[in-house]
């Protein structure tokens, strides 16, 4: 869909150019009405071809336009519209590159002994605000696979939806056959590598895990196309965070097990949690083994204030003192207000 | 006093938009070594992006046939896609004609299908390395926009610069006297190119980890690896 921007729009002739299709359409109608008559719609655009089917592609040309150099050719000064091109779409409106709106945060995986973990919180944001606290970012794919998303909330479910229906009609075929967390993975690399080629990105990081042939499987894909496989995943802010945590115990411990890769993902929650302002303390937490998917939660975050009162500022307001007082840092006091 | 117009006003209003770049650099280095009957391809295999480290394990180099070996560093989304379309348009080949692609053969086709995307391009360094159709070593290569050589030997990727006056000295012999030029055999060739890689893992973030090393004769591939500093 090519957005388009109200301030951009023609002040004559505005023919609204709707898809590549009504390009065609909106040349020959303004052959006919000539290139001072407004045409808004659809609609208007299907009558006039009702009404002269035959006609419509030709015309002489009349006081206020001039003619065609050739059949459904530009008129003199004019563009040239190739039916359903490039050129047609960016004749009158240019495209407003677009961005993350509604966005979640990290999303971390392990790889353990015989299965994957996948965990991200559930809130999504508007920029900075902390918008809606109830957005699943882990997905149940199938038995061979889980996934989690970071991002642009809308391009996730977006995606989500063709996912599923490629499981279903998977599923319908019933031959045996399921798809495999490899072939997931690769299939989003294509999916996000030409979505970005046609500039127009689906705005996320995606985890995939699985088990295939055995082998727990970690992948992860983003905006770009970039992919990769690891032991260990953190997108976000999880990047910085828990990232180094996730290599200092994989490092020291290569065999992890599922139980050591819960406590880890719960780790770098917490510290996630304490320390990026976009997080949440509740979470999901996807499992993968041959027994099977459990996607258990929202569960909640294990927090401990107690050494926040250490914390020069930390208080806004305290009866006992005045606010300059409590405004003293360790660095001297702050400039009064 | 400044005055604020209208419009300077209303830049600062509504969400911050992010702007869509479609290109990353995610690093990475390669080095090329032709020899009379070898060729040697190795690449590092940290991938990164800014400050931080996507995987220390992921090697850029691509078996696209049993005398070809590509190497890509550089926007990883473009390398991996460029790879896939060689890949493809070799088995193409292999179907058409009933043999695999010679080196030479993938080396041009490497280079048309870069500038096909002239304007959009792959920015991705390429070099190519393996045999010759009379089974000599043979390295490519490339800018980003299919401009191309065969060279004897050669460093790209973002240490690139680091690594080839190295090269160029110790393989080249530039800028030596009363040495005695001689053909570079593999035992020499490795250490050479694993030197070369620990100088340029201590100067550049972006190289790093360990390398993979494909080394390329008549009787096949062989793959070693080698490890550097992981900071």
């Amino acid at each position: 869909m090519v957005p388009l921007h109200p301030t951009r729009m023609p002040r004559s002739g505005a023919n609204v150019v709707v898809t590549d299709r009504l390009v065609v359409l909106n040349i020959a109608v303004l052959i006919e009405v000539g290139e001072g008559a407004v045409v808004n719609n659809t609609t208007d655009i299907k009558n006039k071809m009702m009404e002269h089917p035959n006609m419509a592609w030709m015309t002489s040309g009349d006081s206020y336009s001039s003619a065609r150099f050739w059949h459904s050719g530009p008129a003199p000064g004019t563009v040239y519209n190739f039916p359903g091109g490039l050129a047609a779409q960016n004749t009158f409106y240019t495209e407003v590159p677009q961005g993350p709106i509604t966005t979640g945060g990290s999303v971390l995986g392990v790889a353990f002994e015989g299965g994957v973990a996948i965990t991200a919180d559930i809130l999504t944001s508007y920029g900075s605000l902390a918008r809606f606290r109830d957005c699943s970012r882990v997905m149940h794919v199938n038995d061979n696979i889980i996934l989690g998303a970071g991002g642009d909330y809308a391009d996730y479910q977006f995606l989500k939806d063709v996912i599923q229906q490629k499981i279903l009609e998977e599923e319908c075929l019933d031959d045996g056959f399921s798809l495999k967390p490899k072939a997931l993975h690769c299939w989003l690399t294509r999916v996000m590598y030409n979505h970005r080629s046609k500039l127009h990105p689906l705005w996320n990081n995606f985890i995939v895990g699985g088990l295939q042939d055995g082998e727990p499987f970690l992948g992860a894909v983003d905006k770009i196309g970039t992919a990769y496989v690891d032991r260990h995943i953190a997108t976000g802010r999880g990047a910085y965070l828990a990232l180094p945590l996730m290599r200092a115990k994989v490092e020291q411990d290569p065999h992890m097990t599922q139980k050591e890769a819960h406590e880890l993902l719960f780790r770098c929650l917490k510290v996630l949690y304490y320390r990026d302002a976009q997080s949440y303390p509740k979470f999901q937490l996807a499992t993968l083994t041959k027994e099977g998917v459990s996607v258990e939660g929202p569960l909640m975050v294990e927090q401990n204030w107690e050494s926040a009162h250490m914390i020069s500022c930390y208080y806004s307001v305290d009866e006992d003192h005045s606010l300059l007082t409590v405004l003293t840092s360790d660095y001297g006091p702050f400039p009064s207000i | 006093m400044a005055l604020y117009t209208v419009a300077d006003y209303r830049t600062n209003v509504g969400a911050k938009t992010v702007p869509f770049i479609p290109y990353d650099d995610n690093g990475g280095s390669l080095v090329a070594v032709a020899g009379d009957d070898f060729a040697l391809l190795a690449s590092d295999t940290r991938l990164s992006t800014g400050f931080s480290i996507y995987t220390r394990e992921q090697s850029k180099l691509f078996r696209l046939s049993d005398t070809t070996v590509l190497g890509c560093a550089g926007c990883w989304c473009d390398a991996l896609t460029l790879a896939r379309i060689l890949e493809a348009r070799m088995q193409m080949y292999l179907h058409e004609h009933q043999r695999p692609m010679s080196t030479p053969a993938v080396a041009q086709m490497l280079s048309t299908l870069l500038y096909y995307k002239r304007f959009f391009p792959y920015y991705v360094a390429n070099l190519l390395a393996g045999l010759d159709e009379e089974g000599k070593g043979c390295v490519y290569s490339y800018d980003p926009v299919g401009s191309y050589e065969r060279v004897h030997y050669k460093a790209s990727g973002s240490a690139g610069a680091l690594l080839l006056p190295f090269l160029d000295n110790q393989i080249g012999y530039n800028n030596m006297e009363n040495v005695t030029p001689e053909p570079v055999g593999i035992p020499k060739a490795m250490q050479i190119l694993k030197d070369a890689f620990i100088s340029a893992a201590e100067r550049d973030i972006y190289t790093g980890d360990s390398i993979f090393i494909n080394i390329i004769t008549k009787d096949g591939i062989q793959e070693e690896k080698f490890a550097l500093r992981r900071d």
